[in-house]
């Protein structure tokens, strides 16, 4: 009699699931939509455990257990969001809802301009940097490349600013230019994406086909 | 996730909604381009519904599906008659990534007293690429004999970075996983979250995935804060929640190196944080995994499927240049409805 172990159990139920998922060659299918309705439900179901023992219980039970009567306060704001649920108290979640919006925005805000702002002009500065330059080429070749990629900047941001004239309702000749370069630099990061999207879905029917023939060969075997 | 393919998200109103696009009035004040861009969208969107709103093109749906069939079992033989017959013709990087080298070298230079946080970013959908991509990185660490401390900012995130942790210590047998692996569980909140652990490290996480006092175990003694970790790394598949990483935690990490594993479609918006020296370094999808393999001098999975994957990009890239081709020559669908 063959070994059920677990790992050959599940090795079984993950070779049959992605078999069902390659079903969608064949066009939208009752197994496909189920496969579909069995990962999203598992996935629900195992997100709630999770939030519900490295969430709920550390965060909020455990400390109000150990007399911490601070975390009352979260209690009370997740209890007024409940309230969101219905029509007529939906207003008492009103502050639960300010205060994570709020929050969220000035985390974000902060972020961006301290991290992303400031650091990627930091970034776009040090590119002129020619204090580790061994030659006056490579100097030149470094003063260079920093222009370029200050005019990739610009252009680009040139490009997202949709302003016009007053007078004629159309940009600024200076701004037209910019913004016409501005379009190379963007198609070119966009192809650079799509490429990567590409190489990633490449990347995955290849580990997963490769997983099919493994456990195939395995079952042979 | 599952948006846009047809069938699996149902919304309320079924159809009713739904319509053929209607013709712009005359009284809009419109350009000849936009008209044509209009012109253009419309008969995208009328072809996207003609499908199933017209019984008579049941041949052509057949057709239609014989042919998808048919790409995808090519595209499987490309991939495997590559592997086999093919090989000879393989390309090697014979130069590798800085981004890729600077992963390596830095954490050949972490002291061996230092554990290294990993966090995990990523969706299942995405763990078959990033597990290969991490795979040579776990086995250096380890090699390195680096005590190691998981998070995720996503619920299933330490579940799949511990199997992948497990399924790499199966080939080295002096790292102890029980005693040199530290699970600290989800960490909530999204970029809020990521915050709290510049603020205080110990209070925003407390307890490991199991509910025990995380920061008691004897290599986390000396860590109050990201600072004290010999490196932090990221295992990403989303650009947007990378730069939240960068943005949260960088005011925190002083000169600890942080460092991400992504998934090839994340990396041209990563790149500009590594030129500004925000990251340090980052293994990006296969070509990434591929370097860090031979940068380390151990083949391993990425190297083994190389020739598969050349032979699969090649005919992807030839089949988009054939259907550009055939797009411009064939008739504008318009004219072709009269």
């Amino acid at each position: 009699m063959p070994d059920f172990s677990s790992d050959l159990i599940w090795t079984i139920i993950s070779f049959i699931l992605t078999v069902a998922v390659f079903s969608y060659l064949f066009g939208d299918n009752a197994i496909f939509r189920f496969v579909s309705a069995v990962f999203v439900g598992a996935t629900a179901g195992y997100f709630a455990v999770i939030i519900i023992f490295q969430v709920i219980l550390p965060r909020l039970v455990a400390p109000i257990m150990a007399g911490s009567w601070i975390t009352l306060v979260p209690l009370l704001l997740s209890g007024l969001l409940i309230l969101k649920l219905s029509p007529k108290l939906a207003r008492f979640g009103n502050v639960s809802m300010a205060y994570l919006v709020g929050v969220g925005a000035a985390v974000a805000i902060g972020g961006a301009v301290m991290g992303t702002l400031i650091g990627q002009i930091k970034g776009t500065l040090s590119d002129f940097n020619t204090a580790g330059a061994g030659s006056p080429n490579s100097s030149l070749y470094i003063i260079l490349e920093g222009a370029f990629m200050l005019l990739g900047t610009a252009a680009t941001l040139v490009y997202f600013n949709f302003g016009v004239k007053k007078s004629d309702g159309k940009r600024g000749a200076l701004t037209s230019v910019f913004a016409w370069i501005g379009q190379f630099f963007i198609a070119i990061t966009l192809g650079a994406v799509f490429a990567g999207v590409l190489t990633t879905a490449v990347t995955a029917l290849l580990e997963r086909t490769d997983y099919i023939v493994a456990t195939f060969q395995s079952f042979i075997h | 996730m599952l948006a846009g393919i047809s069938g699996t998200l149902h919304s309320p109103e079924g159809k009713a909604n739904y319509r053929k696009p209607v013709g712009y009035g005359s009284a809009l004040k419109v350009s000849d381009q936009q008209k044509a861009n209009a012109a253009l969208f419309g008969s995208l969107v009328e072809d996207s519904f003609e499908d199933e709103e017209e019984s008579g093109h049941k041949n052509g749906k057949t057709l239609r599906i014989l042919f998808q069939i048919l790409l995808g079992i090519v595209l499987v033989a490309v991939m495997y008659a590559s592997k086999t017959y093919l090989s000879n013709y393989t390309i090697q990087p014979a130069l590798f990534a800085p981004e890729v080298v600077s992963v390596f070298d830095t954490l050949n230079s972490i002291p061996g007293d230092k554990p290294v946080l990993l966090a995990a970013d990523f969706e299942a959908a995405t763990y078959g690429e990033l597990s290969w991509s991490s795979q040579t990185l776990l086995e250096h660490i380890m090699r390195r004999n680096l005590n190691v401390v998981l998070l995720s900012s996503n619920p299933a995130g330490t579940t799949m970075l511990s199997q992948q942790m497990q399924s790499v210590n199966q080939k080295i047998s002096n790292y102890d996983l029980q005693t040199q692996m530290v699970n600290l569980g989800y960490l909530a909140g999204g970029s809020t979250g990521m915050q709290s652990l510049s603020g205080g490290l110990r209070s925003a996480l407390p307890y490991t995935h199991d509910f025990v006092e995380a920061w008691k175990s004897p290599f986390l003694q000396s860590v109050q804060s990201l600072s004290d970790f010999g490196a932090v790394i990221v295992i990403s598949d989303n650009a947007e929640r990378t730069r939240f990483w960068i943005e949260q935690i960088d005011p925190g990490l002083a000169n600890t190196p942080l460092m991400f594993v992504i998934s090839a479609q994340a990396a041209p918006l990563l790149q500009p944080y590594y030129q500004s020296g925000q990251v340090s370094g980052f293994i990006a999808g296969f070509n990434g995994s591929l370097s860090y393999e031979q940068v380390f001098g151990q083949p391993s999975v990425s190297s083994a499927h190389l020739s598969s994957f050349q032979a699969a990009l090649l005919f992807l890239a030839l089949l988009i240049l054939v259907g550009g081709l055939v797009a411009l020559v064939r008739p504008d669908p318009t004219d072709r409805k009269g």
